[in-house]
């Protein structure tokens, strides 16, 4: 998904994860109706959709492996399970050999990936990436595409979002333009048009 | 959902618990120097209590027995006989402010001066040279000290006046003493519970506001932890046992500078008198009560940090737009 700063890219995102609720129109995601919901269903539906974020949004007092684990264990997973899952997950984006590491100890990149390794522990349906690549340099953000890419193989739908040209000229995949909260345009192998 | 094998509903609440507390543990010792300062504050915060309540039950105590030593001795002249005497008792022990009567009679008296002089050869030789020169008396205790004056305008009546030998006891100087005394006590037994609630409250507010700020400075785990969707429960849980560890900590620090700070003094000053505060009347106090203290300055602790957490994180959980 790409668009102009402003175009309303990260206000859609926000209505899905159910940090925003929409003024009008109605929200359907895999079946479950937004207006339905209740506030103590939120954090179910949060679980089960995975959100990567231009920040990170790492929890700062946890090591790489705890921040995986976090997302397990609020879903109420056995410890024994954790300790199997989580090194496999870390291995897919790359990050074997750093459990124990403190995210301020990583690089932006590697922050990322701890970030996109914690959105798809859980195996949702969906994951979100707003602007995954925003704070990154072109070898890094090259690094964490990749890994959203072997996600995508495995049966996950990405919704991304850029600014970044160069990806999604590369990726080849859907590209769906925003403009003033509006689609201007879909299509299928896509390329960007500003 | 697909993956995640979910745990039986009771096993789960039983994980939670137990990495609810394990994490509030970790986070104890991760967040170090904050510890140690919302540790500090409520250190001060319990001994402040602890003092202000000792010291006040001290002075209480102080006050107590100062009043209980107030009589009154009547002084009656040798002709009074029985019946005179049963008579006035009995019109005393009728009047309102007056608690007891005790009557002591010559002989009594004289046993008692030989008792309180026992050491003192002179003064026992020149009570035995002549007859017994003791009055016998009438020992009252007041109901009320601070209505004294009541009894006094009694006994100056005309026809119990004619009874007695000498001013009653409590004239002059001594008089006043009792008047000052009586009038400062009931002042001061206010002014100590009052205090003790202003340090109470000050402090309380004091630990609330730190804990506050703590937890204001990491209010983004606390929006993170919401995003990847854990619930309040599981959010807060941490905190608060993070807290509550401070509570614990603190009492138990507060409880062992107290009593530290009462051994020394206790040798330093040799339970001595210090004015209104009797300092070995305080030590008693403390080594008497020590696991009721303990436990209280537990309880204290315990609620001042679940209850401030609670407060703090609340306002961090609810569910509406994040900015």
């Amino acid at each position: 998904m790409v668009g102009a700063s402003g175009a309303g890219k990260s206000t859609l995102l926000k209505l899905l994860t159910r940090e925003e609720k929409p003024s009008s129109g109605k929200i359907i995601v895999g079946g479950v109706d937004y207006e339905r919901l209740k506030d103590r269903d939120i954090p179910l539906l949060r679980r089960k959709i995975g959100v990567v974020f231009q920040d990170f949004k790492l929890l700062p007092n946890k090591t790489v492996h705890e921040n995986v684990a976090f997302a397990l264990e609020i879903v109420g997973m056995g410890s024994k399970e954790i300790r199997h899952t989580v090194p496999k997950v870390l291995d897919i984006v790359g990050l074997t050999g750093k459990e124990k590491r403190m995210p301020r100890e990583l690089s932006g990149g590697e922050r990322q990936r701890v970030a996109i390794a914690r959105a798809v522990t859980r195996q949702p349906r969906i994951l979100i990436a707003d602007e995954p690549t925003g704070n990154l340099d072109p070898g890094h953000a090259w690094d964490v595409i990749k890994v959203l890419e072997k996600i995508n193989r495995f049966g996950t739908t990405v919704l991304l979002t850029t600014h970044n040209q160069d990806i999604v000229n590369r990726l080849k995949r859907r590209v769906i333009t925003i403009d003033g909260g509006k689609i201007v345009s879909d299509h299928a192998g896509g390329e960007y048009k500003a | 959902m697909k993956g995640v094998k979910h745990q039986p509903y009771g096993r789960r609440k039983l994980i939670n618990f137990g990495r609810v507390l394990h994490t509030g543990c970790v986070n104890f010792i991760r967040n170090a120097w904050l510890s140690i300062a919302a540790t500090a504050v409520m250190v001060i915060t319990l001994t402040i209590i602890l003092f202000s309540v000792i010291a006040n039950e001290t002075f209480a105590n102080t006050v107590r027995t100062i009043t209980d030593r107030i009589d009154i001795s009547v002084y009656l002249k040798d002709s009074v006989n029985e019946e005179q005497r049963q008579e006035l008792i009995g019109r005393l022990e009728d009047f309102e402010n007056v608690q007891s009567v005790e009557y002591v009679s010559k002989d009594q008296a004289l046993a008692d001066y030989k008792d309180q002089n026992a050491d003192n050869l002179d003064l026992l030789l020149a009570i035995s040279q002549t007859d017994n020169p003791l009055p016998a008396s009438l020992r009252l205790k007041p109901g009320d000290p601070n209505r004294i004056e009541e009894i006094r305008q009694f006994l100056e009546q005309p026809d119990i006046k004619e009874l007695q030998s000498d001013e009653t006891s409590y004239s002059g100087d001594r008089k006043e003493a009792v008047d000052k005394i009586t009038q400062a006590t009931s002042f001061l037994r206010t002014a100590g519970i009052a205090g003790v609630l202003v340090f109470t409250v000050i402090s309380m507010l004091i630990i609330f506001n730190t804990i506050q700020m703590a937890i204001f400075n990491r209010r983004e785990e606390l929006t993170i932890m919401r995003l990847l969707g854990a619930n309040s429960w599981y959010i807060r849980g941490p905190f608060i046992v993070e807290t509550v560890l401070y509570g614990i900590v603190a009492a138990l620090l507060s409880v062992a500078a107290c009593s530290a700070l009462f051994t020394i003094q206790a040798s330093a000053f040799d339970a001595s008198s210090l004015g209104l505060l009797d300092v070995s009347f305080a030590n008693d106090y403390f080594a008497q009560r020590f696991w009721p203290i303990l436990l209280i300055q537990l309880a204290i602790g315990v609620a001042i940090g679940a209850i401030s957490s609670f407060v703090a994180t609340r306002r961090y959980l609810k569910f509406k737009a994040i900015k």
